[in-house]
């Protein structure tokens, strides 16, 4: 039972004439449903009252129903007592004999019966207003309650946005209300004809429902650091997966592009890096499914995105909240609302950044000085044609222009959505294409999806959620290791300007001599020789029933599967280096994997006495997960005609390789919320895990949290600060896991290497392939949280403040151990990470009027980060390297001292003379060589003179998003930055390196010479080259972007009507289109090792980044 | 009632899968044994063994391990100066205690495959099976391991005897052994193998297992390397001694009348093999010799030659024209399959592309790049025959008719001519030039320069393509891994680094 509290303010003096209908309106907008009259039949009311009041038989009604009343002051007033006798009897007979002889009326809609006074209704209807009410993008708003000010005249808005209502008064005032729209009203008079009204939207309400972990929550009444992202927004700036679409908009998320070829994923670190070894990415939870697999999710069908941050959120999932945990909502059909939206956009990519190198010319004259400071004589002396003198060669080839291209991607999505209120359905489907600017790349997703909903009975509710994908991609060679197995971006950098790009024959040139000393391959080739493709078919699936006990308490079990078959195929041609070594190469696996979930949750919900809120979850949940690979090879083929199609042509088969794992979890989680008169919220949460993943001795972890949230707004102190309209302090700690290692590692398994005994057989031998570990267990997050949520001037301005330190311990760890042993690591629970940090959101609107409006949102978050143990090492270094580049362990981890260290020599300068090398360490170098620090002053430059130089994680990274509105006219700027991080720009190595076995950056025409002093730049040496690592190689990474501008137009009026359009949107918008960084590679956003904590901040030989003009049309009929 | 029913429904629902889950958290991998299920069959004692010797091709001696050591750090090669760093540090006695090639290769693939024989030697013998084959799987797993400890000792000096199988974190902080003591342990092993290994196997499925023969060989090589350059060793004697035991042996050992026949494909585990590790072609057990070692950028093998290391103008001009050796060792010339012209090579040319080549073990049958055949002779006849002549040079104080008889066979069978007249220091100096000349390639030359007590003098020697080498007398021993000094507090470092 609820007695409508006042939910608006108004004049006193009509307030209680209103109330009632304000009331009902707003109940009937609560559920978004039709008024009906019809009653669900199974309920049966039995009433023995010989003299109670109205309330009395209203309480006993919902006690033993699942009816819940509604009714305002009057009727409370009108209480008289009244008798009433009925056995098994339905509602509607129960009703008629209550009102009989009184001047209420009652309403059923669902389960909520509204009883209120009848008594205006008589009055005499003088003139009918009509109108229409659009949203103020141009959407038509269905629904909208439109009252006449003073009375009960109601009436609501058709699903054309049109109205019709017979006013009582010469004139008066119409009131508009509509959920999530700020109220208006709107005077008429006698001579008023069609009005036409626009809703403006609320900037952020409080009563938005935001999806948290198995359940969902008024934003007012969270208790855990919770971010948002609604769908309007991924739609608004159309991003090409789901993890792009947080970058920027989240406090505390940071989201780092690790390759930016088409398909390529993202790097998501949500409040810092808490392991070393195992994963650092959050839990995606699409539609309550916990999975991953982004790609395959069309970010058009997203509603919301959620992000648990603090262990409040995340401990409900347990041992994989502790990375956080990003809850994927997809769209479902609301009532009443037949909508048909066509999205689509076609856009054209092209390179970001070239990187400037020098021209044959130039190259050729660099080579010269190289080789005679090397002590040997010109190569480019004229003597013969491959050797001609510099001035007559011109530009050469610039192969970067021979491998990039502009390249066209587009988008189409057709969704369906609606329903009655029974039965609710969103279906769509949609095509997205995006081609490389790397010749011969691309990504093609093809997806369907079918949310449906359906209320069986009064009790039971089923749904169903379903997404079927085909993904299909070709990659470019790119993030390979360089020299001799160099992708297209470093072969492209490397090879020389001098070489031509095919011979005589029109085989592609392929030169190995001094010239390119790197031994990289042809760059067209390498682009145009390769076959990678990458195949994914995709079913995601999941079945719920709600079943409703008993009143407040529901019980709800889902079944899904999550079916993932891949498939690679692969074939390089004999024209290239990498093929021509086998004859062609020819390469084909497949992977089934089959995830299967069951969730059990029983839900109670209930108000007592007014002030006491409570809701209790209980749940039990099974995941399972299978995959089966296998892989086939073959190389020698006679031809390179039938690709990877047919291996059995290759004359040397490779042994084919299957493999096979399983992981399984099994939890049990407990919730429970509990709010004292909206003042005071409490949440306790509590899940236990059970892992295939872990040793026998500790297969169980339990994963508690707490919080508690003070919403200083409600208290009566605060009432009369009214421009403060919300005001919210959370605190919150937990405990929250970590099990990403793969599987079966606490095992000491038998591997099969093999020997040709025999001479030609391939014995096959067994040996153990680690230290087994029974004790191996979670990685634990303990997190302390404190936040503020601050609303101003009706929320048109909202603020969200958090801190949190973030302590992992039993860091799923692989431990050094002497390789003595015969083994170089064991994964080992030891060492301590701490993360800290803070985050602050604003969204403010800052203007809004009839025509124009202006809303921003803003968001930075800072992070510190330190190791606090290690494996018992005070430090080691650790890091991937280059192959080529022979530059490994670049990382300093140590204890006191943040992950993502780069550790390296320190550059001094570069020697100008004689007397500056006799003073320093290094006496046999040469004037124009690098000057390095002697860090410890013993008079030798070795590896005892490393200091940290450079951090690979920022300082800070945030967004600022501007959206302007004026008419139909609609504005989206949206910059993203980061600061302080560096990179280790392994590219360096190679186009600074001033040996000649490769073209170099454009800045080596300031290389040292007798003439030209350099400070920066060594000088030209080819017997020079030593690759050590230096501050040299480190830039700063930090960047400020416009990542996309969009502009658009919202039509409305009557030629929409016309041609049966609800809604039509055109906008043109431009991604990456302006970047402000000193970094001096593709892109600063790179992280060439992917998501490894470790190995951040590197940069070699990425897919490079691209930039994009797009133009797109959402139609909606 | 009703409703009572559904309740008790969903509770008997979670019971049961409550109940049915919780075994379904104990899995185990589908795709391979544990431990635990392991060593239980014949089988699995064939495939302990088969896994001890599948590290021995793969990395140790496919190419870069004890090949590099051998020719980049001693006198016979020129590594390609632009390419690996690691190797060019190597060759100029630059390196650092991180290594790969002095210290991170050689140390933790060593120790990998003693503790593939330690697993071996220890679970084995409780397997229900064959008793004589049961104690011969043991018998080779001693061979391997004293191989490596042989190799270890060699690298590093004393180092430690890890005798035992790895099961936990306890106690791996293991002290280093002195070098007799690790000398002890290679001379148990190998006694232990000589007494059971047979002197040939009849299955040619089993060719390349250890035998007596390889077993009493390599002893007599750890005898002779413990002698050093002490004429007053007795560990001469013993060297003699145990490789008079291998030429009396019975075991059919004997030299190929031509040189390049002991490098063909069809006569592996002939009659000149004493051991060898086993390479096939074109499937994953095949060797780099071919790609690797071919001209940089030369189209005659699979993909293009890589030139790792070019041949030194010393170690060349150590041929006289009539040695058949010269032909097979290097590649000086060769047909350019494109235009079917001749690209000869030179000794001198800085072009890494024109470099005169090690072509020994190269396998012109491989198609696929890095999967060449050629089996890697670790213990040849002619070895057992020079190292005879060398050791009773040195327990005789003098050539004697026997020692002459030795080194002339195998000078004989190159086509050049015998030798006679020698003091015991022409001799000893004959030998050792014979065994450059022999063995070049086969990863000799480091270690005899060292046991001898040549390589500082040899180095210094062999200055060309501006080496320049810093080296001193402390090389004579590789740093152990720093890595392996960070994580073992246990460990000395050898002096000098």
């Amino acid at each position: 039972m609820k007695k409508i509290a006042h939910f608006l303010l108004m004049d006193s003096a009509w307030r209680k004439k209103t109330l009632l209908i304000m009331k009902i309106s707003f109940v009937l907008l609560l559920l978004g449903l039709q008024v009906s009259a019809h009653s669900f039949s199974q309920d049966k009311i039995t009433l023995h009252f010989k003299k109670g009041s109205l309330i009395q038989v209203f309480k006993a009604i919902e006690r033993q129903s699942i009816y819940r009343f509604f009714y305002s002051d009057d009727v409370v007033m009108a209480d008289k007592p009244i008798a009433i006798m009925v056995k098994d009897a339905e509602i509607n007979d129960v009703m008629a004999k209550i009102i009989q002889g009184s001047t209420l009326n009652w309403k059923q809609v669902d389960k909520n019966i509204i009883v209120f006074s009848d008594e205006n209704d008589n009055q005499s209807k003088k003139a009918i207003i009509s109108g229409l009410v659009k949203s103020q993008s141009g959407e038509i708003l269905s629904g909208v309650t439109i009252t006449e000010k003073g009375t009960n005249n109601i009436t609501t808005s058709d699903n054309k946005g049109q109205f019709r209502l017979s006013v009582t008064g010469e004139q008066g005032v119409l009131v508009f209300t509509y959920i999530g729209y700020t109220s208006f009203e709107e005077k008429f008079s006698a001579g008023t004809g069609v009005l036409e009204i626009t809703l403006t939207a609320f900037a952020r309400s409080l009563e938005d429902v935001v999806v948290i972990g198995y359940g969902t929550s008024k934003k007012k009444d969270l208790t855990g650091s919770v971010a948002s992202i609604k769908g309007a927004d991924i739609k608004a700036t159309p991003v090409v997966a789901l993890d792009r679409a947080m970058q920027g908009r989240v406090a505390g998320v940071q989201v780092t592009t690790n390759s930016a070829r088409p398909g390529g994923e993202s790097t998501i670190r949500i409040r810092g890096t808490g392991s070393v070894n195992a994963g650092n990415e959050p839990l995606y939870v699409i539609d309550g499914y916990p999975t991953g697999n982004l790609n395959s999710i069309n970010p058009g069908d997203i509603a919301s995105i959620e992000i648990l941050k603090d262990a409040s959120a995340t401990a409900i999932y347990g041992s994989r909240g502790s990375n956080g945990v990003v809850l994927v909502t997809t769209q479902r059909g609301t009532a009443g609302q037949s909508n048909i939206n066509f999205d689509s956009y076609v856009g054209n990519q092209s390179l970001l950044r070239k990187i400037p190198l020098l021209n044959a010319r130039e190259y050729a004259e660099f080579i010269n000085e190289a080789r005679v400071n090397g002590g040997g004589v010109p190569y480019f002396d004229g003597s013969t044609a491959d050797k001609p003198l510099p001035s007559s060669l011109g530009t050469g080839t610039d192969w970067q222009d021979e491998v990039f291209r502009r390249a066209p991607m587009q988008n189409y999505q057709l969704s369906f959505s609606g329903g009655e209120q029974k039965t609710r359905y969103a279906i769509s489907g949609g095509y997205f294409d995006q081609q490389g600017i790397i010749q011969n790349s691309y990504f093609k997703r093809f997806t369907v999806r079918a949310n449906l909903d359906r209320e069986v009975s009064a009790r039971l509710k089923i749904g169903l959620s379903m997404q079927g994908a085909y993904t299909r991609s070709n990659s470019a060679r790119t993030e390979t290791e360089g020299g001799a197995s160099s992708g297209v971006t470093t072969a492209a950098i490397n090879y020389a300007p001098t070489f031509k790009m095919y011979n005589p024959g029109g085989t592609y040139y392929r030169e190995q001599g001094p010239l390119n000393g790197n031994l990289v391959d042809n760059p067209i080739g390498l682009a145009k020789e390769i076959t990678d493709q990458f195949l994914t078919t995709r079913l995601l699936s999941n079945v719920f029933a709600d079943f409703t006990i008993t009143k407040g308490l529901t019980f709800r079990t889902s079944w899904g599967a999550d079916l993932y078959n891949t498939k690679s195929n692969f074939y390089v041609t004999r024209l290239i280096g990498l093929g021509a070594g086998s004859g062609g190469r020819a390469s084909i696996g497949s992977s089934t994997n089959v995830n299967w979930l069951n969730e059990n949750t029983l839900t109670y919900s209930r108000t007592f006495s007014e002030k006491h809120s409570l809701n209790a979850l209980l749940g039990y949940t099974t995941q399972a997960y299978d995959n089966e690979s296998v892989t086939a090879n073959a190389a020698s083929f006679n031809d390179d005609f039938a690709s990877f199609n047919n291996l059995g042509a290759g004359a040397s088969l490779q042994a084919p390789a299957s493999a096979s794992s399983s992981w399984s979890l099994i939890s049990y989680l407990a919730r429970i919320n509990y709010g004292y008169d909206s003042r005071y919220l409490f949440t306790l949460t509590a899940r236990r895990d059970g892992s295939s993943r872990f040793g026998p001795n500790n297969k169980y972890g339990f994963f508690p949290s707490g919080a508690f949230a003070w919403r200083i707004s409600n208290e009566k102190f605060m009432h009369p600060v009214k421009s403060l309209s919300d005001l919210k302090l959370r605190i919150s700690y937990g405990v929250a896991g970590n099990q990403e290692i793969g599987d079966y590692r606490f095992y000491s398994t038998i591997q099969n290497p093999s020997y040709a005994l025999g001479g030609v057989s391939n014995s096959i031998g067994g040996v153990p392939s680690g230290i087994g570990n029974e004790d191996l267990k979670w990685e634990k997050n303990q997190q302390f949280d404190i936040g503020i949520d601050a609303g101003f001037f009706d929320n048109r301005l909202q603020l969200t403040a958090d801190y949190y330190i973030k302590t992992t311990t039993d860091l799923l760890f692989s431990v050094n151990v002497p390789q003595t042993t015969g083994y170089s690591t064991a994964l080992r629970n030891i060492g301590k990470v701490e993360n800290k940090g803070w985050e602050l959101s604003l969204n403010s609107e800052n203007i809004r009027n009839k025509n124009f409006s202006w809303s921003s949102s803003f968001n930075i978050a800072f992070n510190t980060n330190k190791v606090l143990t290690l494996d018992g090492r005070p430090s080691f270094t650790a890091g991937d390297g280059i192959g080529h580049l022979q530059v490994s362990n670049t990382v300093l981890l140590a204890v006191g001292q943040a992950l993502g260290n780069f550790y390296g020599r320190v550059v001094n300068g570069i020697f100008q003379n004689q007397g500056e090398i006799d003073k320093s360490a290094q006496k046999t170098a040469k004037p124009g060589d690098i000057w390095y620090k002697d860090l410890n002053n013993d008079g030798v430059i070795n590896d005892n003179d490393r200091q940290v130089i450079g951090n690979g994680y920022p300082k800070f990274f945030g967004g600022f998003n501007n959206t302007f509105n004026y008419k139909g006219f609609e504005l989206n700027v949206f910059i993203q930055g980061s600061y302080g991080n560096d990179i280790l720009n392994y590219l360096r190595f190679d186009l600074y390196n001033l040996n000649g076995n490769n073209n170099q950056s454009k800045d080596v025409l300031n290389r040292w010479t007798i003439n030209n002093p350099s400070t920066t730049i060594p000088r030209a040496n080819s017997a020079g080259g030593q690759r050590i690592l230096s501050t040299f190689h480190i830039e700063d990474g930090s960047y400020l972007r416009v990542k996309m501008i969009s502009f658009g137009y919202n039509f409305s009026g009557e030629l929409l009507r016309k041609i049966a359009l609800k809604k039509a949107r055109l906008y043109v918008s431009a991604q990456n289109l302006f970047t402000i960084t000193n970094y001096k590679g593709y892109d600063p956003e790179v992280s060439r090792f992917g998501t490894t904590s470790v190995s951040q901040g590197m940069d070699y030989g990425g897919y490079p980044s691209s930039k994009t003009i797009m133009a797109g049309v959402n139609l909606n009929f | 009632m009703k409703r009572n029913i559904f309740l008790y429904s969903i509770l008997s629902i979670f019971v049961f899968f409550n109940y049915s889950c919780k075994k379904s958290l104990n899995l185990a991998p589908k795709g391979s044994a544990t431990t635990a299920t392991y060593y239980k069959t014949e089988a699995d004692a064939k495939a302990a063994v088969t896994g001890a010797y599948s590290n021995l091709a793969n990395p140790l001696y496919r190419d870069e391990i004890i090949v590099t050591i051998n020719i980049v750090g001693a006198d016979d090669g020129i590594p390609f100066l632009t390419g690996n760093a690691e190797r060019v540090s190597l060759w100029r006695y630059n390196f650092t205690t991180t290594n790969a090639f002095t210290s991170g290769n050689p140390w933790s693939n060593s120790y990998i495959g003693i503790q593939r024989c330690n697993v071996a030697i220890l679970r084995i013998p409780s397997i229900e099976m064959d008793v004589a084959l049961r104690t011969r799987y043991v018998a080779e797993a001693k061979f391997i391991r004293a191989l490596h400890y042989f190799n270890l000792v060699r690298l590093f000096g004393g180092v430690p005897t890890v005798t035992t199988e790895t099961t936990s974190l306890d106690d791996v902080n293991v002290k280093r052994n002195t070098i007799d003591e690790v000398y002890t342990q290679i001379e148990s092993d190998l006694k232990d193998a000589e007494s059971v290994l047979p002197k040939n196997y009849s299955s040619s499925a089993d060719i390349g297992r250890a035998t007596s023969g390889a077993a009493k060989s390599l002893l007599a090589k750890a005898y002779l390397t413990r002698a050093g350059n002490n004429a007053a060793s007795p560990f001469w004697a013993q060297a003699a001694a145990k490789a008079k035991e291998v030429i009396d042996l019975g075991a059919g050992y004997d030299l190929w009348a031509n040189y390049k026949d002991v490098f063909s494909k069809v006569n592996k585990g002939g009659k000149e093999s004493v051991f060898e590790i086993a390479f096939s072609t074109d499937l994953n057990n095949g060797n780099n010799f071919a790609t690797g070692y071919a001209p940089r950028g030369s189209p005659i093998v699979p993909g293009t030659g890589s030139g790792i290391l070019r041949v030194s103008k010393s170690l060349f001009d150590q041929f006289q024209d009539i040695d058949q050796r010269k032909v097979i060792t290097f590649l000086t010339t060769y047909l350019n399959p494109a235009n079917g012209q001749a690209v000869s090579l030179s000794i001198t040319d800085t072009d890494p592309a024109k470099a005169v080549s090690f072509w020994k073990l190269a396998d012109s049958t491989a198609k696929v790049s890095g999967q060449a055949g050629k089996d890697f002779p670790y213990l040849r006849y002619s070895d057992v025959l020079l190292m005879y002549a060398e050791a009773l040079n040195e327990s005789a104080s003098g050539p004697n008719v026997e020692a002459y008889a030795a080194l002339n066979r195998v000078r004989l069978r190159a086509g050049i001519s015998p030798v006679s007249g020698l003091n015991q220091q022409q001799f000893r100096n004959s030998v050792l030039t014979e065994r450059r000349r022999e063995f070049c390639f086969e990863g000799h030359r480091w270690f005899d320069l060292v046991r001898t007590g040549r390589l500082q003098a040899a180095v210094n020697a062999e200055t060309s393509f501006g080496r320049a080498p810093t080296i001193q007398a402390f090389h004579s021993l590789f740093p152990i891994p720093q890595r392996e000094i960070d994580a073992n507090s246990s460990l000395v470092q050898n002096s000098g680094y």
